[in-house]
C-alpha cells in the first residue's frame, strides 16, 4: 500500500456527457433534416406566447413543425401549444431548471423526426443554467423582455 | 465522475479532488464546497478535500487580434482597444483536473 495519496490527472469536464449526447442529437436532426430551434428567457417574456403564433402560423401554411417545451411543473404549456394543432410535448423537469441533452433525446423517443421540418424546444424560463447546456439546437433563440430590464 | 476514475485506478480512498472553475460556469464556488460534502457521503470520497482553482475569463479580440483577460462578466470588452468580444477563450470551465488517491496496490515491477 502506498502511504502518499498518489496524483491522478483526470481533466474531465463535468459537463462532458451532455456535450456527447447532444452532438449525437445534432447529427440526428441533420440526418433527419429537421431544423431545430431552441428558445430561452427570463420567466414570462412570452416564449409561449411567441411559439403559440408562430406554430399555428407555421402548421396553417402545411409546415411539419412540433414542439418540446419544458416547464418545472405543469403541462399548461403544452396544452395551450398543442391548440395550434402541431405535436406537442411537455417535459416535466420537476425540480430541475433548465432542459439537458438527455430531457430531449428521451422526449424525443416516440416521434419520427424526419416527419418535421421545424422543431421547437422551448427551455424552462430562467436565463441561467439553461444557456450552459447544449441541447443539439441549429439556432437559439433569446427573448428580451425590456419590463423585467 | 471521480469515483469511477478512483475505482479504475483501484484506490481505496480519494484525499483530494481538484477542480477548474470559470465564472461562466453557471457553478457558484461556495455552493459547490458546501455541497461538496453532502455529496460525498457514503462515496470513496467521504471526508475529502475540494480544492477549487478559479479561472479568470479570457477573451479573443479579433481587432487586435489577441487573447485578454477580462475582469468583470458584466463587460465583454478588449481591455487594449475596448471593442467588444464574443469569443470566449477561457471562463466557462467545470472540470475535474486531478484526483489524490489513496490506498492504491503497488505493484513490484
Amino acid at each position: 500500500m502506498s502511504e502518499q495519496p498518489r496524483m491522478v490527472e483526470v481533466r474531465q469536464n463535468v459537463l462532458k456527457q451532455n456535450d456527447l449526447l447532444a452532438r449525437a442529437l445534432r447529427d440526428r436532426f441533420e440526418a433527419a433534416g429537421v431544423l431545430v430551434i431552441s428558445m430561452v428567457s427570463t420567466p414570462g417574456a412570452g416564449k409561449t406566447a411567441l411559439l403559440e403564433y408562430t406554430l399555428s402560423r407555421m402548421h396553417s401554411d402545411g409546415l411539419r413543425v412540433a414542439a418540446l417545451v419544458g416547464d418545472l411543473a405543469t403541462e399548461n404549456d403544452a396544452r395551450r401549444l398543442a391548440r395550434s394543432q402541431a405535436p406537442v410535448k411537455q417535459i416535466v423537469t420537476g425540480t430541475i431548471c433548465h432542459l439537458d441533452a438527455d430531457m430531449v433525446q428521451r422526449a424525443l423517443k416516440d416521434w419520427t423526426l424526419a416527419d418535421f421540418d421545424v422543431l421547437f424546444i422551448e427551455n424552462v424560463g430562467n436565463l441561467v443554467c439553461p444557456s450552459s447546456y447544449d441541447l443539439g439546437e441549429h439556432l437559439r433563440l433569446v427573448l428580451m423582455s425590456v419590463t423585467e430590464g | 465522475m471521480a469515483t469511477e476514475e478512483a475505482e479504475r485506478q483501484g484506490a481505496s480512498r480519494v484525499s483530494a479532488l481538484h477542480l477548474k472553475l470559470g465564472p461562466l460556469s453557471g457553478v457558484v464556488k461556495e455552493a459547490l464546497q458546501f455541497s461538496y460534502d453532502v455529496a460525498c457521503r457514503d462515496t470513496l470520497l467521504e471526508g475529502s478535500q475540494l480544492i477549487i482553482e478559479e479561472v479568470p475569463i479570457v477573451i479573443h479580440c479579433a481587432t487586435c487580434q489577441t487573447d485578454a483577460f477580462i475582469e468583470s462578466i458584466q463587460s465583454f470588452r478588449c481591455p487594449r482597444c475596448g471593442e467588444l468580444s464574443h469569443e470566449i477563450k477561457q471562463g466557462r470551465d467545470l472540470q475535474v483536473v486531478a484526483l489524490e488517491l489513496e490506498g492504491i496496490e503497488e505493484f513490484a515491477t
